[in-house]
């Protein structure tokens, strides 16, 4: 809404409550955000007699990284005591090819749907556009089979291929929609001057595409680090990536509970995605309204 | 030496026929143009030529060569557009050069001819900036530029100073015009704008419905239309149409125009000329096209030029003419009179009309009949 | 120049060029068919069968969804879900919707506190699993902690409650997800404001800046813009979003 100060009626004392009002909303809501992360910090830099003490919202009293060292290269998850590293590896080993992958096949595709209306394009379209929202578990079963049949069954190479392959409707309608609004004249032209449609997408599109390749690589990147469902289902040991490693970690019942090394745990598996969004995230937003060309 | 042809050319987009068997001729160097309103097949005819689009039925060829299949890279053919798509991430310089590149021409050829046609069009200070940071006017001029630089055989123009302001189609319209008189390059034009048609084109195609009107000269668009369509659409103001009945008094074979004088109906004889020969329709309704300065004031007018008294209902005037609106019942008609000579609204005054000039519609097919 | 009446033919090249958008988007869309398509028929296939630990070819019809049914852990997940399904999504909703209003006022820190409400969704859920039952743990969490404050009956055990434990997830959930609702509501308010200001403008070619804020009033025409949008609220943000 536009300043209350222009709006009829809108006295000083009623305008000053009334931000009060808001700003106290909105302060309340902002501790209420930001109060998990803040214990899940705190708790990971005490010690578990501090822990014992129960004084949760405290803040430690010494900064003390033991359990972040712990849970990086010495927590036992299963039977192997090597922390979190070699998952947080497997990681980004799958979310690197991936995130780069389903955004190429995303923005060729988008580019050939949204450029190229040839017959039936939107019918392509939209039969792709329903792959943004099947459930996964529907489909554990045969890409389980399928995985085994392919022979990379509980490998990254395994979750590379699933992930890249259902990142891709989302990919697709980022770039078709983004694309859609890049005249088509655009196309003509540089046909007309020469340029083929691997030339056209190479030289002309892709440059104009920065904010839609943002848009997707932040999209797939917390989509494929961040999921689960796949990664326990596909991979055991070894090649687990660090959110199946994350739970393995906290629901262990060999030892004595350390609840510092399980809140240092997550937030090492939860920092990429914070970083990329702490970085990026007004970029996506802005990416998904910005149209392509100006002028 | 370019030559086009097209021959029973049909397209359609789903059930909608934009595209009527068409069949058209361009001569080596000749300035044609395309003249229709909105969705009437012109662009579409362009985008054939092109290649950009390809045909259902028919056959195109460039100099003779059916181009059907050709590939529109491969037709040297070079084209405007009308919001110029400018490529956006490009400086102007490589905006022109794009099509020298895609041809693999070396980077020094390129900046050689880059610079010949910048300074054609003197747009050499703007060569390092990005299409965003100029107006209209360098915009159009780029995308010029972009067409001069291949000196393809063809050139196509779709619409491209229809973005502009009137001033600067104007002048816009004059560049085009010297380009092609320097370049003597086959040209083919798309507008809507009759007098950007009128002045530029050495023939003008009319379109309408997907289906050509008239080919010929601006001249002879503009005395001989072909029917009521084309009358209506070229010149302005538009020729006045009046259903008038064709009857013979004194042996001489004429048409009855119905005025209004001091509010009164009061009917006129005007005569024909002989070379009409409308005999035939003797006592028929037709339609008399008058373009409004076949109705003038009768100062210096011969003798034997029919003569009409009217009233005039209101007169805008436009500076070198002055338009007078006449009452004729039921059609209202312009006339253009030097503004000397015009009277006050609300008066009446003596017209003489040219009857040699005038055109004869016919009612049902709207026709020109003579 | 060639015997005028040859028809100059097309290269190999150039053909594989005007069928190349077709062919670059086949492979992806195959991959969506088979992988996505593909698989739920599948996996609807198998659920005829009586496959076990490896898929067999042996027709069942419906039998397995009998047994299904007839399951106790069933109808525990079914109720769960719907209790679950129905207060996530009211409640995120809500409260993103509430915020994004509330962010909308000109807030001097707006992109601040975006930013604060919108981090949850970065994060896995797992991720957010682990700090809500560290939060709730009845013995070290919150409970315990607002005993110690001097508030000896405060209780807040839901979390190891098997009745109330669902609600536990929901509170999560709607943690997660309401800043993405509101970060939708934000960016649909602002399309629809734009678009009206833009509006508005151009039916009146120059309205004082200081007024146009103010002439939105009942009965006029941008007020029943307004209205109707919040009517259509969720609606529009969705498909403002995929566009």
């Amino acid at each position: 809404m536009a300043d209350p100060k222009t709006l009829p009626g809108a006295s000083g004392k009623r305008y000053l409550l009334g931000r009060l009002f808001i700003w106290t909303l909105l302060l309340a809501a902002a501790v209420l955000y930001l109060g998990p992360i803040y214990v899940v910090l705190s708790t990971s830099l005490k010690d578990l007699a501090e822990i014992r003490a129960g004084a949760l919202l405290d803040l430690p009293h010494e900064l003390n990284f033991t359990a972040w060292r712990e849970a990086w290269s010495s927590a036992c998850i299963g039977v192997r005591c090597e922390g979190l590293r070699p998952y947080f590896l497997n990681s980004v080993i799958m979310s690197v090819p991936s995130v780069v992958i389903s955004t190429l096949i995303g923005a060729l595709s988008g580019y050939a749907l949204s450029l190229f209306r040839f017959r039936g394009a939107n019918i392509i379209f939209a039969l792709m556009l329903f792959g943004c929202f099947i459930p996964f578990q529907i489909v554990i079963l045969p890409m389980a089979q399928t995985l085994g049949f392919l022979g990379i069954a509980n490998s990254i190479t395994g979750l590379i291929v699933v992930h890249t392959i259902y990142g891709i409707s989302f990919t697709t309608l980022f770039f078709r929609n983004y694309y859609v609004s890049v005249p088509q004249e655009l196309v003509r032209a540089a046909t007309m001057d020469g340029a083929g449609f691997f030339r056209i997408f190479w030289h002309i599109m892709l440059p104009l595409s920065v904010p839609i390749i943002v848009v997707s690589v932040i999209w797939q990147f917390t989509q494929v680090w961040n999921e689960f469902l796949f990664g326990a289902s596909f991979t055991s040991g070894g090649a687990q990536p660090v959110t199946v490693a994350l739970n393995n970690l906290i629901n262990s019942t060999t030892s004595v509970k350390q609840y510092n090394v399980d809140m240092a745990a997550a937030l090492i598996a939860a920092a990429p995605t914070l970083v990329v969004y702490i970085i990026a995230g007004r970029f996506f937003v802005r990416g998904l309204t910005a149209g392509a060309v100006k002028g | 030496m370019a030559t086009i042809s097209i021959e029973h050319a049909s397209k359609s987009f789903g059930s909608t026929e934009v595209l009527k068997d068409i069949s058209l001729d361009v001569k080596d160097g000749e300035f044609l143009v395309l003249l229709g309103s909105s969705g009437c097949g012109k662009s579409t005819l362009l985008n054939i030529i092109a290649g950009l689009e390809p045909i259902a039925d028919g056959e195109i060829r460039l100099d003779g060569e059916v181009v059907n299949d050709v590939h529109p890279k491969n037709r040297d053919i070079a084209m405007v557009f009308q919001s110029y798509a400018l490529y956006p991430n490009m400086t102007v310089e490589r905006n022109i050069a794009f099509g020298l590149e895609m041809r693999r021409i070396s980077k020094a050829e390129r900046k050689a001819a880059v610079r010949e046609v910048a300074s054609m069009l003197q747009i050499e200070h703007l060569l390092a900036r990005k299409p965003a940071q100029l107006s209209g006017g360098q915009r159009q001029r780029v995308a010029m530029g972009r067409a001069l630089v291949r000196r393809p055989k063809i050139f196509l123009f779709d619409e491209p100073l229809s973005n502009l302001d009137a001033k600067l189609r104007g002048e816009m319209r004059t560049e085009i015009k010297k380009l092609h008189q320097t370049l003597k390059a086959t040209m083919v034009y798309v507008t809507h704008d009759q007098i950007e048609a009128m002045t530029l084109a050495d023939r003008i195609a009319i379109m309408k419905d997907g289906i050509i009107q008239q080919i010929g000269t601006p001249q002879e668009i503009y005395s001989k239309p072909a029917n009521m369509y084309v009358a209506g659409f070229v010149g302005a103001p538009p020729m006045n149409f009046v259903k008038v009945d064709l009857v013979k008094q004194d042996d001489q074979l004429g048409v009855i125009l119905p005025a209004v004088l001091k509010g009164e109906p009061k009917d006129y004889f005007l005569p024909l000329p002989a070379s009409k020969q409308l005999e035939p329709r003797e006592n028929t309704k037709v339609i008399l096209g008058l373009r409004p300065e076949m109705i003038t004031h009768n100062a210096f007018a011969a003798p034997n030029i029919p003569q009409i008294e009217c009233d005039v209902e209101l007169l805008e005037p436009t500076g070198a003419d002055t338009l007078c609106l006449l009452h004729l019942s039921g059609h209202p008609a312009k006339a253009r009179v030097s503004p000397l000579f015009a009277c006050n609204p609300g008066e009446s005054m003596v017209f003489s009309v040219d009857m040699e000039r005038v055109c004869l519609f016919d009612g049902e097919s709207e026709a020109l009949i003579g | 120049m060639s015997n005028p009446q040859q028809r100059k033919q097309m290269s190999v090249l150039d053909r594989l060029q005007r069928y190349l958008p077709q062919l670059v988007v086949g492979p992806p869309f195959l991959l969506i068919v088979f992988f996505v398509y593909g698989f739920i028929a599948w996996t609807g296939f198998i659920s005829l069968t009586n496959s076990r630990m490896l898929p067999t070819f042996d027709f069942q019809g419906i039998q397995q969804y009998v047994r299904l049914l007839a399951m106790d852990r069933w109808n525990v997940a079914f109720h769960n879900l719907l209790i679950f399904g129905s207060l996530y999504i009211l409640f995120a909703i809500t409260i993103g919707c509430v915020l994004a209003v509330l962010l909308d006022q000109r807030i001097r820190a707006e992109g601040a506190l975006r930013t604060i409400y919108l981090y949850p969704m970065a994060i896995s859920f797992i991720v957010t699993g682990t700090a809500w039952k560290w939060i709730l743990n009845p013995s070290l969490g919150i409970e315990s902690y607002m005993q110690q404050l001097g508030w000896e009956s405060f209780q807040f055990d839901w979390i190891v409650n098997r009745d109330m434990a669902i609600y536990v997830v929901v509170l999560a959930a709607v943690w997660q997800a309401s800043g993405f609702v509101m970060a939708l509501f934000l960016s649909a308010l602002r399309t629809v404001m734009r678009t009206l200001s833009a509006r508005l403008i151009w039916m009146a070619p120059a309205p004082p800046a200081s007024t146009s804020a103010s002439s939105c009033r009942p009965c006029d025409p941008c007020f029943s813009r307004l209205s109707s949008f919040s009517r259509t609220c969720p609606l529009r943000a969705l498909t403002l979003w995929w566009r």
